[in-house]
């Protein structure tokens, strides 16, 4: 039953509105309901989840640093900027006293480059 | 690796808040043995790949670790990308810089272990690379600083070397001191050279050059099990640093692309 209660996309809507909110204990309560409802797909196409401004500021290059700058933004679109050793990454993160989010792939597939 | 995670807007967002470190497995003895010890599969061995947060020393754990943030935080299929910007969101402002934490200089440039390796991390990430050979200290950070900025951050790979028989290695004919901008082959074995600045160009010089990669370089598509097929009939190989232990990966030149164990 509960199940069937979340596949209501007003509550879908209303969970993503509460992820907007960011309130730590509400986004838990938020991401469970998505969650258990399965995700978007029920959602009117009318009413796309609106992105918060900073995220959409994060796929945009800046306004007025050069002029090519928005011209390449759509070949390149921004990136995480990865450290490539644990050595740098470690005296990065005691510099600047941020946390270390830390990933690890294979440059290969079957022993062929070029690929993750 | 999942690259469309990677490349969600949320998570570029909130990744601004760490420091990323995306180590390649396989490629360095010494972070083999540290990546076995923040995960082994059921296999006891080093997997393909490896995911946790740590904190800004890297003694203590953030998250969960396992093989990738999927498997550590969850989401429902095509929420992957919105649960891992909310954690890492959370993660973030529960474990904040110091107040009293300041640095003067700046962030060194986040090169990969060799201009090799660079070069094919360049070519799987489908991104141009900056190669500096024969820097001093000053015009390093001087080329750090620009790539630093908008909108350099993330666009680019980055390489250093005093070795000009690196550049050599990868197919640049005169290798000399300076700044080489380039454009990684299919495979990322070779590299085209897009241009070059002298090792003492000043950040105007440096910026338009990254300028010029960025808009003559197009990203193209790829196709794991296309690629792998292209790259076995071209006898394209690459030769890890230390033996592959994934028991999804068969040995090298054994097996077809039937699955993509990156994950």
């Amino acid at each position: 039953m509960t199940v069937l209660l979340l596949q209501i996309p007003a509550l879908k809507l209303l969970a993503l509105k509460i992820l907007a909110l960011k309130i730590p204990a509400l986004k838990l309560l938020a991401l469970k309901i998505l969650a258990l409802s399965g995700g978007l797909e029920l959602l009117p196409l009318e009413q796309p989840p609106a992105l918060p401004e900073p995220a959409i500021q994060a796929s945009q290059a800046p306004d007025g640093e050069t002029e090519s700058a928005a011209g390449f933004s759509g070949h390149y679109p921004a990136g995480v900027a990865w450290w490539g050793t644990w050595e740098g990454a470690s005296v990065e993160a005691r510099r600047s006293g941020k946390p270390i989010l830390l990933l690890s792939a294979a440059p290969q597939c079957h022993g062929i480059p070029g690929i993750w | 690796m999942d690259q469309s995670l990677w490349s969600d807007p949320l998570v570029i967002e909130a990744s601004r808040k760490f420091v990323c470190a995306r180590l390649a497995t396989y490629e360095d003895a010494g972070e083999g043995k540290f990546l076995e010890g923040i995960y082994r599969g059921r296999s006891g061995q080093l997997e393909n790949t490896v995911f946790v947060i740590l904190t800004s020393d890297g003694k203590t754990r953030l998250s969960r670790s396992g093989r990738s943030p999927t498997m550590v935080f969850g989401g429902a299929v095509g929420w992957e990308g919105t649960v891992l910007a909310l954690e890492m969101d959370n993660i973030a402002e529960a474990h904040p810089p110091p107040k009293d934490h300041k640095s003067a200089a700046g962030p060194a440039l986040p090169i990969a272990k060799s201009v090799r390796l660079a070069v094919n991390i360049a070519a799987c990430d489908r991104l141009p690379l900056v190669i500096s050979c024969g820097l001093d200290d000053t015009q390093l950070q001087s080329l750090a600083t620009v790539g630093w900025k908008e909108p350099y951050l993330g666009r680019l790979c980055w390489a250093s070397t005093d070795e000009p028989a690196q550049l050599k290695e990868v197919g640049i004919e005169k290798p000399s001191a300076g700044i080489w901008v380039v454009q990684p082959g299919n495979f990322g074995l070779q590299v085209e050279v897009i241009t070059k600045v002298a090792a003492d160009a000043d950040p105007q010089k440096i910026a338009r050059v990254l300028d010029q990669a960025l808009e003559t370089s197009r990203r193209s598509q790829k196709y794991t099990r296309a690629h792998v097929a292209q790259g076995q009939r071209l006898g394209k190989k690459w030769q890890t640093e230390i033996p592959v232990t994934d028991p999804g990966i068969p040995p090298q030149g054994r097996g077809r692309p039937g699955r993509r164990p990156g994950g």
